[in-house]
């Protein structure tokens, strides 16, 4: 390696890391302000807390994130509709994909066109009628209206994906399965969905953390507090009269961000490839 | 012997207020003489059921939901009374749900279009009329009259509740207005011995204050007011236009006022600001309530507050100092000038019409309002109760006290009317971006008076 | 509205021809059932809302053509104001997010140590950055005491009023949303890393020449990605919402008020279902003019070599 070399990876990596650090250090802020008192917080770059001054306690306030509620319920009601979201999503999003991937039938370029089209179109487009409907079937106010969708596939960003991911499997596999008398539902469980495991937990893991962030299905769809979202709770902090220190509203935040790093970090190796492959191929 | 004085003469303001609102009444302020409102305010209230004579529901087991806002003191006692009542009538329960006032009314707007809303709902007075555009959207209480005894409000103030097509939404839970708590630690280091009593002078204490003022605020500047959030501004306006020319913002749905004189109050926040009196836009940042860092740590000077919510405010300050606090009318805008405040029912109770069972929250409502053990747990936390048998008690126990009551004394003295377009959406989000636009500097008073002129009456004309 | 080009379904499938199969169409149901009942009734109702004066507490006032349209267009300020505000946050930060994902997996493309460890490090804000949460420490990060006018003192600057100035506001946002460049970064460096190499290591040279390299050879080979990613990254910022309804609470004056946000308060504030859905409309004509045009005009400039 020449010098000029070794310097250029100098400047590449000292670029890299200051980058790092440029993006991690809200998270490492909003960390170390968690620990902190109101006047430590602000007027200094610093991420943990002057020596002696830290403290714990606010932790315990934000844990009660609303006068009668802890942060274990507002995690519970949002599992409550995430994880049937992401059961429904992996199911019918994989189902779709399937049948556009690996079968050819009248009407197909229509089937895509119409994924496609509908991947375009912003989700609050289709909420003022889904209001209505779910007004006349008494879905409003229940955790199903934020979930119920998903289990028919309007995931298109889904399908999308996984129909990318299943063009790499050689088509041989599922042939040869049939041959051996495998219906397609058959073929499809027992020789993709083996190969399709990272794409469809890299599916199953998105749908999750993006459901983490959604608010604006919750505002609308979710109305007594009995049902309030971690999202919705969050905000509520922002409004209540009570939240006086400024290291509740930070450790609330890290707590409420913890289940999303967790699952990144546990998983991360499957979905950083399969996110990466999903716009490879266009 | 005062306190009692003052549930008197709570309950005749509430009649006043009433009488003076009356939309051919061209009231000027300070003016309306008192007014003969007879209602018995001091009789021993009767005991307004008796468990075994009348059964909610038949004696069948129900369960009935309320909702609320406040902060956790109002959640614990109403909870408590909750739990009273169930304790009552064992077969009947009752669900609660309650949150922050900010984003509560959007959360309800959406229950009613979704008809998914709880039995019982406390309602903000422009609610009643808003929501439906002049038509009521709840259960008229007229219908429950039977279990619900009317008779606890004076006609006057259930008129407040009663919507254009003659159904009544809500029963008020009593009457209230803004006023100025201030830091009298501020006063004193300005060698003041009262609360200035005209806002030159407030802009001149102002300009002493804030020297020393950074152009943001970075954690030490201090202001001699210190608005909790857009509603300040805009009650704050409506008031001083009001005082300044007696006329109120709108009636028959025409907005009154000229540019002249709409622009004089514009000039007046303008110079408050400069002076350094109160902050700049880009120096008050969010949390718009009583938990922003100014306030919270005694750097405010003055907020101008509800009544009802005098001890929301003051427990925030300095860690609950309360002595540190006094009481003021809001500065008249000339010397000598009127010091009305506008006035308006604070919060009520409305029915759901979708309601399972209208006569067991009747019933439940009707226990809150006049059972003497429930009003004893609920005390202060609704607010200053204005119907018979809970200010009754409330005189009785003295219940209201302190702060809060030199708050209602300046209400009951100064007793001002208030549109009750005042808080409809439609009317006050223009407003806001108009008083926007004009502290960020984006307008010019003259500019900000002829759109608020101008806007204002095409939100009236879209009502009708 | 016309077929995006979907060009990896125009790849025939080579199949045994037979008769029509039934197993697809098993398999679609659930598409099926979903695209009907969640997609093509809510978006025709949606047309016929917008013809109306509907509001579901007041109930159904009446036909009214074409005149919630006519308002928007003529008589409604606001609109104009949050179609602007919504421009200024997609012209800015669209080529912000797509500038530095395509610049950090330049870097990253260097056969470096440790590329898996930075690929995952730069990913996390984008998972994390549409969270309430972010968007409270947001507010904290850019408050006029905050991290960001520390820093900017620091370096001898003024301090400014990150949430409440008209002028810096919706780029409080914009660098929000920069932040989260990680995901469209990753696809960069998927495509990066599937350009032949013999292209473009056929000298060691210096790194200023290598990046003219770079623009000259090896991004009009990756356009397709660009493409997908340009698009992605514009949808993304048309349909903004949480940031501008949390941090900045649509103001100042409104610069923040992004059509998401406006079509919010019409439908599920005010429940103007008529207003709201005819914004809906013209949103949607807005996002389906749009795509099109960078669509047709990639004719000229995205490569396809396969």
């Amino acid at each position: 390696m020449s010098t000029k070399n070794k310097i250029n990876a100098v400047v590449r990596y000292t670029l890299l890391i200051a980058v790092g650090l440029l993006l991690a250090y809200p998270l490492f802020w909003m960390i170390g302000s968690a620990f902190k008192h109101n006047a430590d917080i602000f007027g200094n770059l610093n991420i943990l807390p002057p020596p002696g001054r830290g403290t714990t306690e606010y932790f315990a306030a934000a844990w009660q994130l609303s006068p009668r509620n802890t942060m274990a319920f507002y995690y519970w009601n949002t599992l409550q509709f995430l994880i049937p979201r992401v059961i429904g999503t992996v199911i019918s999003c994989t189902l779709t994909a399937y049948a556009i991937a690996r079968f050819s039938f009248p009407g197909k370029k229509i089937v895509f066109t119409i994924v496609i089209v509908t991947l375009l179109m912003p989700e609050l487009a289709f909420r003022i009628p889904i209001f209505m409907l779910y007004r006349d079937i008494g879905l409003l106010d229940t955790f199903a209206a934020l979930y119920i969708q998903e289990f028919f596939a309007v995931g298109s960003f889904f399908v999308f994906m996984i129909i990318q991911f299943m063009r790499t499997i050689p088509r041989e596999l599922d042939e040869s399965a049939q041959i051996d008398g495998c219906g397609p539902l058959r073929t499809l469980i027992f020789i993709l969905v083996p190969i399709l495991r990272p794409i469809i937990i890299t599916v199953g893991l998105l749908t999750f953390m993006w459901g983490m962030n959604d608010f604006q299905g919750p505002l609308i769809f979710l109305s007594s507090p009995e049902n309030r979202v971690l999202a919705l709770a969050l905000r509520g902090l922002l409004q209540d009269y009570d939240v006086t220190n400024f290291g509740q509203i930070f450790a609330a935040a890290f707590m409420a961000l913890i289940p999303t790093l967790a699952i990144f970090f546990t998983c991360s190796k499957f979905f950083v490839e399969s996110v990466t492959s999903s716009g490879g191929k266009e | 012997m005062k306190k009692y004085a003052t549930i008197v003469s709570v309950l005749l303001a509430a009649t006043m207020l009433v009488s003076a609102c009356t939309p051919t009444n061209n009231a000027a302020p300070a003016a309306t003489p008192a007014a003969p409102a007879a209602t018995p305010a001091n009789e021993p209230a009767a005991p307004a059921d008796e468990p075994g004579e009348w059964l909610p529901n038949n004696g069948n087991a129900a369960t009935i939901r309320m909702s609320w806002w406040g902060a956790d003191p109002r959640h614990e006692a109403l909870i408590a009374a909750l739990d009273l009542y169930m304790d009552r009538y064992p077969h009947i329960t009752v669900d609660h749900e309650f949150g922050a006032f900010q984003g509560w009314m959007d959360n309800m707007v959406i229950q009613l279009a979704g008809q998914v809303e709880p039995d019982i709902m406390q309602v903000n007075y422009a609610w009643v009329h808003a929501f439906g555009g002049g038509t009521n959207v709840f259960l008229d209480l007229n219908t429950v009259s039977n279990v619900l005894d009317l008779s606890e409000w004076s006609p006057e103030l259930l008129n407040f509740m009663t919507t254009a097509d003659g159904q009544l939404g809500a029963v008020p839970h009593g009457v209230t207005g803004r006023v100025v708590i201030y830091d009298r630690e501020m006063l004193a280091e300005h060698d003041l011995s009262s609360f200035p009593a005209t806002f030159d002078e407030w802009i001149e204490l102002g300009s002493s204050v804030s020297v020393g003022n950074a152009g943001l605020d970075q954690g030490n500047n201090t202001y001699a007011f210190y608005p909790l959030g857009p509603e300040t501004i805009d009650v704050m306006f409506l008031q001083m236009l009001y005082n300044n020319t007696g006329k109120n913002m709108e009636e028959n749905g025409q907005m009154l006022h000229t540019v002249e004189e709409v622009r004089e109050i514009f000039e007046i926040i303008g110079r408050m600001t400069e002076s350094g009196a109160m902050p700049t836009f880009e120096q008050q940042e969010p949390p718009h309530d009583a938990t922003n860092p100014v306030w919270m740590e005694g750097r405010g000077g003055s907020a101008f507050e509800w009544v009802g919510n005098i001890f929301l405010a003051g427990g925030n300050f300095m860690e609950n100092d309360l002595d540190r606090l006094g009481i003021a009318n809001l500065p008249a805008v000339a010397p000598g000038g009127g010091q009305a405040i506008m006035q308006r029912p604070s919060l009520g109770h409305a029915i759901s019409r979708n309601s399972d069972y209208p006569e067991v929250a009747a019933h439940l409502l009707n226990f809150l309002y006049t059972d003497e053990e429930a009003l004893l747990i609920i005390a202060h936390h609704l607010g200053v109760p204005f119907s018979r048998t809970a200010a009754a008690i409330a005189e009785r126990d003295e219940i209201i006290q302190g702060l809060q009551l030199e708050g209602v004394d300046l209400l009951i003295n100064n007793h001002g009317i208030m549109s009750p377009l005042f808080e409809d959406p439609n009317l006050r989000q223009p407003r806001f971006s108009i008083f926007e636009a004009f502290r960020t500097g984006s307008i010019d008073a003259e500019t900000a008076a002829e759109r608020f002129l101008s806007e204002q009456q095409s939100a009236l004309d879209n009502m009708r | 509205m016309e077929q995006p080009k979907p060009s990896s379904v125009s790849v025939p499938l080579k199949k045994v021809k037979r008769k029509i199969p039934i197993a697809p169409f098993v398999l679609l149901i659930p598409w099926f059932i979903g695209i009907m009942l969640f997609r093509i009734y809510p978006i025709m109702m949606s047309f016929w809302y917008s013809l109306r004066d509907f509001h579901p507490i007041m109930g159904d006032r009446g036909f009214v053509g074409l005149d919630n349209y006519r308002w928007l267009l003529f008589d409604f300020p606001l609109f104009w104001r949050s179609v602007e505000a919504t421009f200024r946050y997609v012209v800015f930060g669209t080529p912000m997010v797509l500038a530095s994902a395509l610049f950090i997996a330049f870097i990253l493309n260097f056969k470096l140590k440790g590329v898996n460890l930075f690929r995952t490090i730069y990913y996390v804000p984008s998972i994390l950055g549409g969270n309430v949460a972010v968007s409270l420490i947001w507010i904290q990060l850019f408050g006029s005491n905050g991290p960001v006018n520390t820093i900017m003192m620091m370096m001898g600057m003024e301090p400014v009023s990150w949430l409440r100035s008209e002028a810096f506001a919706p780029f409080t946002l914009i660098f929000l949303s920069a932040w989260q460049f990680g995901s469209v970064m990753l696809i960069f460096l998927a495509a990066l890393q599937n350009v032949s190499p013999s292209l473009y290591e056929a000298a060691s040279i210096d790194g200023a020449r290598k990046f003219r390299q770079f623009i000259s050879i090896t991004l009009p080979i990756i356009t397709p990605v660009v493409l997908f990613n340009t698009v992605n990254v514009l949808l993304r910022h048309f349909q903004e919402f949480n940031s501008a309804f949390l941090i900045t609470d649509r103001g100042p004056n409104d610069a923040t008020n992004f059509l998401n946000i406006l079509i919010y308060e019409y439908a599920f504030r005010r429940f103007e279902f008529g207003v709201a859905s005819a914004m809906t409309w013209l949103f949607l004509a807005a996002i389906g003019i749009l795509t099109l045009i960078l669509f047709s005009s990639s004719k000229h400039w995205v490569h396809y070599n396969d």
